[in-house]
C-alpha cells in the first residue's frame, strides 16, 4: 500500500498490512515531529504533497525494494496537513525473511522517499515559519 | 500554445496562486516556461537553481519540450532536502 493520508498513522496497521507467514522480521519505521529544529521551538508542522505523483513515486520505491532485496511486502504512508509534536508524518513497514534485510530495506525506503517523493514541510515556530529546503535555498 | 503551470508549497505562497496559464511559442521547453513564469513573478528568480520540474507523474529536465495543453509542475526541493532531477 502506498498512500498519502490526512489522518493519524498507525504502526500496528502498517505492520498488519505486510504480515507474511514467510517473514522472520517486520521493520516498521515512523518519522515523527520533533519539538526543536536548529535550536528553535517548533509549534507544529504543515505537510503538503503532489498527491498522485507522491503515491506513484512511493510505488516506484516499492518496485526498487522488490528489485534490490526481493521483498514484496511493503507499506508506505505519508501524512499531510497540520501535525503536532510527536505525531508521525511518515510510516514504512517492510517484511523480510530475516531481520537484517528488513532493517536495510526500511532504511533504503525512507532515504529514497526523502529524496524523490514530492512532499514539502513547513516548520511553524513560536516566532515565524519556514519551508524546509537544502542549504542555499532562499529563505 | 497554452501550457498550465501548477505551483507547490513555497512557490504557491510566493506567487499567491496555485495555478498559472502560459502562452508559449511552439517548441517551448520547460526552461522557456520557467523563464516566462519568472518574468511575471520576479520574486521566484532566486529559486531557479533549486527548482524541480514534473509533467504528469515524473520529473523532467529543463530541456524537455512541452506540448500544448500539458501541465507543468514547479516544485521546491522535496522535504528531505536532497536535490534530484533524474528520477
Amino acid at each position: 500500500m502506498y498512500r498519502i493520508i490526512d489522518r493519524p498513522i498507525s504502526a500496528d496497521e502498517l505492520g498488519e498490512l505486510v504480515a507474511d507467514p514467510a517473514a522472520g522480521g517486520i521493520c516498521v519505521f515512523l518519522g515523527v515531529v520533533r519539538d526543536t529544529t536548529r535550536g528553535r521551538r517548533v509549534r507544529y508542522l504543515e505537510y503538503e504533497a503532489h498527491v498522485p505523483m507522491a503515491e506513484s513515486k512511493m510505488k516506484e520505491i516499492g518496485g526498487e525494494l522488490a528489485e534490490r532485496f526481493g521483498l514484496h511486502r511493503v507499506a508506505m504512508v505519508h501524512r499531510i496537513g497540520r501535525l503536532a509534536i510527536g505525531e508521525a508524518s511518515v510510516g514504512i513497514a517492510v517484511a523480510a525473511p530475516h531481520r537484517r534485510m528488513a532493517f536495510e530495506a526500511c532504511q533504503y525506503a525512507i532515504d529514497r522517499l526523502k529524496a524523490v517523493v514530492p512532499i514539502w514541510k513547513k516548520e511553524v515556530f513560536e516566532d515565524g515559519e519556514v519551508w524546509v529546503g537544502p542549504a542555499g535555498f532562499p529563505s | 500554445m497554452r501550457v498550465d503551470v501548477r505551483l507547490f508549497a513555497r512557490y504557491r505562497e510566493v506567487v499567491g496562486v496555485d495555478r498559472l496559464r502560459l502562452e508559449l511559442p511552439a517548441g517551448a521547453t520547460v526552461e522557456t516556461a520557467w523563464a516566462e513564469v519568472v518574468r511575471g513573478y520576479p520574486a521566484l528568480a532566486p529559486f531557479g537553481p533549486h527548482t524541480l520540474f514534473a509533467v504528469g507523474q515524473d520529473y523532467v529536465g529543463r530541456d524537455r519540450p512541452l506540448e500544448a495543453g500539458e501541465e507543468l509542475c514547479l516544485f521546491p526541493p522535496v522535504s528531505g532536502g536532497r536535490h534530484v532531477s533524474n528520477h
